[in-house]
């Protein structure tokens, strides 16, 4: 696909607020999100041409954004696990309920990815196996498996 | 999705409707900065014609499901009758697939459904419908081996082909596959307090799907990820398919001895007559390109398939499902493989033949449309794959135990949407995939949620506020007929055979009214006159609204010869129930104790002669049938 600057912020408009979201709840920090925005923006726009089809866009930079969390998780991980090597605590993070973030931290990064594409991307689960590479039906057994665990947390608020 | 998931999704989304967005994000802040970072960039300015964003507004699953049925309204003349029956019709829609030339016409065929899709506004990602989980279970009673030995094998979908799973035993030990998907334990039950023996420790990069215990081999069946980098440097992670082998004739030291990798993720697997057959779903990408036959062509063991080897899509394709199979006394070097192009292809496999369905819409002349199902039937045996040959029917197929191979023909039980309210179907075709008989225009208003179909005589389940239970008489392959129909409360999400005359359901109870759940259900139907099926025996178990068996039907155990129908449902917690069915008594509950351990992975009940083991990710407990009082614990 050939897309210039301008179509491509207008292709970007229909989906910056989801990314975000999206962005915001996965890495629950709002600088991370904004980081992880902004790291995929630019490897969409500088990949644009290699997307066939423009119907495409928004499946596919939230394949992108879902996989630049996916490593900043990985990395964050990693750093919490050598600081605190019992208690990976979460800090209050802005903008984002409290209840909100609590459910999503008691996931696993997979179910998280997948719950957080079901609510912002709007997909079903077989577009989410699509974009993750997974079978449709381990999609829907882990999401029913994570919005029961949410449920618990979003119930006590 | 339950109404209860979709609930969640919402809340989650209406919680962050408010959340603000950094002002760097806003659009005119990123055009600035990908102006700046044009360098080298063509900008070729081109107007983009209709911009068809149809997903962009629809901010949840539930929506889109939503306006795609509304949209369906009547299409045609239909006939009055309830249950029509008719001989062979549509024998256009049959045909033989073929195999393309040479990668040429595949990559037409690839580019031009790409385009189809651009210009379209419901083609590609168009689904009806989430079918719910490939539900699906074998006439065969869960297990029970001959002679001396008696212990549970998992519960499949045909009887004589294997299946895969998270949790095996051989009579004499437990292979568990942990939580991490990283490692399996093997864990020695021979005493009354289990203990490791030994562990599978898999390379960095592989995750364990589920795994098959075959004699002193064990395979491991998964995904493997490769980091694909783009020319910017942004990584994306791939997944290709492996069947990686162990020899544990010595269990404390498993020998990793082949492995076989082929594109795409790992979608299922079956055992049978000592082959291996490994599917696996390979997406052709976002960026696809002539020059690169990585972008396009599936591989098996680093090797492209042959033309000859692939089958052309019906229609369109994004993807190829890629089937190999391998003898499993040598399981690094592919015997067959084929590999069929499809927009979306679910497999089932009966004994004779693997069956690739997927569903499409047929979009009708004022934006009206119908759902159709393309079946593509592939003979298989001792490892080899025939000719295939392709047929359609109206509606979509539920689960794997809607579409039933037996005798020479194949029985689908569809939901079909395109007259406004949905109607369920039931169609028989021969093995050329030419419909021979069907009955139309069943159940209005409601949709199939679980069948079985046994032999000469079917069983299906609707479902709106009421289960009508469905009987089909399938003996004439060009007359199948209702024979009955039996309305009780709530709906039953999976069926199975319970020894001579008897059918249990698995599903939750619903008031009648409302159409509020009420807990998880079992059935108990006596079918020994499948005109007058009766709902014999019937137990709700309170505060509970989900058991895994809805989705996943390897989660349940029963066993005729033992009495035992064991399975986990979730209330506040997490507990396994184990029931046994007395005639005249209907169920008793002889179990029910919480789950311990914790993980993504589903529970599993196994039995050893007398003990029942309940496994949830590392944690396994053991119970003594004789009065399930807990024997001993571990945590692998």
């Amino acid at each position: 696909m050939i897309v210039d600057a301008a179509g491509f912020t207008e292709l970007y408009k229909t989906v910056y607020r989801d990314l975000y979201r999206f962005a915001l709840c996965m890495l629950r920090h709002s600088q991370d999100a904004e980081d992880a925005v902004s790291e995929a923006v630019l490897a969409a726009y500088e990949n644009i041409h290699k997307l066939r089809k423009e119907e495409a866009f928004r499946a596919w930079i939230f394949t992108i954004l879902a996989n630049v969390c996916r490593k900043k998780l990985k990395g964050k991980e990693r750093t919490e696990q050598e600081l605190l090597p019992h208690h990976a605590k979460e800090e209050p993070c802005d903008g984002l309920r409290i209840d909100v973030q609590k459910a999503f931290f008691i996931l696993d990064g997979e179910e998280q990815t997948i719950v957080a594409l079901s609510v912002f991307g709007g997909y079903t689960s077989r577009e989410i196996g699509e974009m993750l590479k997974m079978n449709a039906n381990t999609v829907r057994s882990r999401r029913s498996r994570a919005l029961e665990k949410m449920s618990v947390v979003l119930k006590e608020e | 999705m339950t109404e209860k998931e979709k609930k969640i999704l919402e809340e989650l989304d209406t919680a962050t409707q408010d959340v603000e967005v950094p002002d760097s994000l806003l659009p005119e802040q990123i055009y600035r900065k990908i102006q700046e970072t044009e360098t080298v960039k063509k900008t070729s300015v081109r107007k983009r014609g209709k911009r068809i964003l149809t997903r962009a507004v629809l901010p949840l699953a539930a929506c889109l499901a939503l306006v795609l049925v509304a949209v369906q309204v009547m299409d045609g003349p239909r006939t009055d009758t309830r249950y029509t029956s008719s001989g062979s019709g549509d024998s256009e829609t049959h045909s033989q697939a073929v195999s393309p030339e040479d990668y040429s016409e595949i990559y037409a065929c690839l580019e031009a459904s790409a385009e189809e899709t651009a210009t379209s506004s419901d083609g590609g990602m168009v689904f009806l419908k989430e079918s719910a989980a490939d539900s699906a279970a074998s006439s065969d009673m869960g297990a029970a081996r001959s002679g001396t030995e008696s212990y549970s094998g998992t519960n499949v979908r045909t009887e004589g082909v294997g299946e895969a799973d998270i949790v095996k035993t051989d009579g004499t030990r437990l292979y568990v596959l942990r939580e991490n998907q990283q490692e399996i334990s093997i864990v020695d039950v021979s005493g009354t307090v289990m203990k490791e023996a030994g562990r599978i420790q898999l390379e960095e990069g592989v995750t364990a799907r589920e795994f098959y215990v075959q004699d002193s081999s064990l395979f491991v069946l998964g995904n493997r990820e490769k980091a694909v980098s783009f020319s910017s440097g942004y990584e994306n992670y791939e997944n290709e398919t492996v069947c990686v082998t162990y020899d544990i004739s010595d269990v404390s030291a498993p020998v990793e001895t082949d492995t076989l990798v082929q594109s795409g993720y790992y979608i299922t697997s079956r055992f049978a007559d000592g082959f291996l057959y490994l599917f696996s779903q390979f997406d052709v990408g976002y960026e696809m390109s002539s020059s690169n036959l990585d972008s396009y062509i599936p591989q098996v063991r680093g090797n492209y398939l042959a033309a000859g080897e692939i089958l052309m899509p019906d229609e369109h394709a994004s993807q190829y499902l890629v089937v190999t199979s391998v003898n499993t006394e040598k399981p690094g070097e592919p015997v067959d493989k084929k590999a069929v192009l499809s927009n979306y292809g679910e497999c089932y496999v009966g004994s004779d033949s693997i069956y690739i369905y997927e569903s499409k819409y047929v979009p009708g002349p004022a934006g009206n449309g119908t759902n159709r199902t393309s079946i593509l039937r592939l003979p298989y045996g001792k490892g080899a794959f025939g000719e295939g040959a392709r047929g359609e029917v109206n509606g979509t197929v539920h689960d794997s135990f809607c579409i039933d191979e037996y005798d020479g023909y194949l029985r689908v039980v569809t939901t079909f949407s395109g007259t406004g309210s949905e109607t369920s179907a039931v169609y028989i075709l021969n093995q050329d995939m030419e419909i021979t008989g069907k009955i139309e225009d069943l159940a209005r208003g409601e949709s199939v949620y679980s069948a079985r179909l046994m032999g000469d005589t079917g069983y299906f389940v609707t479902y709106e506020q009421t289960d009508p239970l469905f009987s089909v008489d399938l003996s004439s392959p060009s007359k199948p007929q209702i024979i009955g129909s039996l309305k009780i409360p709530g709906f039953s999400d999976y069926l199975h055979p319970y020894g001579e005359g008897l059918l249990i359901g698995i599903g939750m109870d619903t008031d009648p009214e409302t159409g509020i759940t009420e807990g998880v259900k079992i059935s108990m139907f006596d079918i020994s006159s499948p005109e007058d099926v009766r709902e014999v025996a019937s137990y709700t178990i309170e505060d509970t609204y989900y058991t895994d068996v809805s989705s996943d039907y390897k989660a349940v155990l029963i066993d005729t010869e033992k009495n035992l129908i064991g399975f986990s449902a979730s209330g506040d917690q997490e507990h396994y129930y184990v029931f046994q069915y007395k005639e005249g008594e209907g169920f008793v509950l002889a179990m029910d104790e919480e789950v311990n351990g914790g993980g993504w992975q589903t529970t599993r009940g196994v039995y050893i002669e007398d003990t029942l083991y309940v496994v949830k990710g590392n944690a396994v407990e053991s119970y003594d049938m004789k009065n399930y009082q807990k024997i001993d614990d571990i945590l692998l």
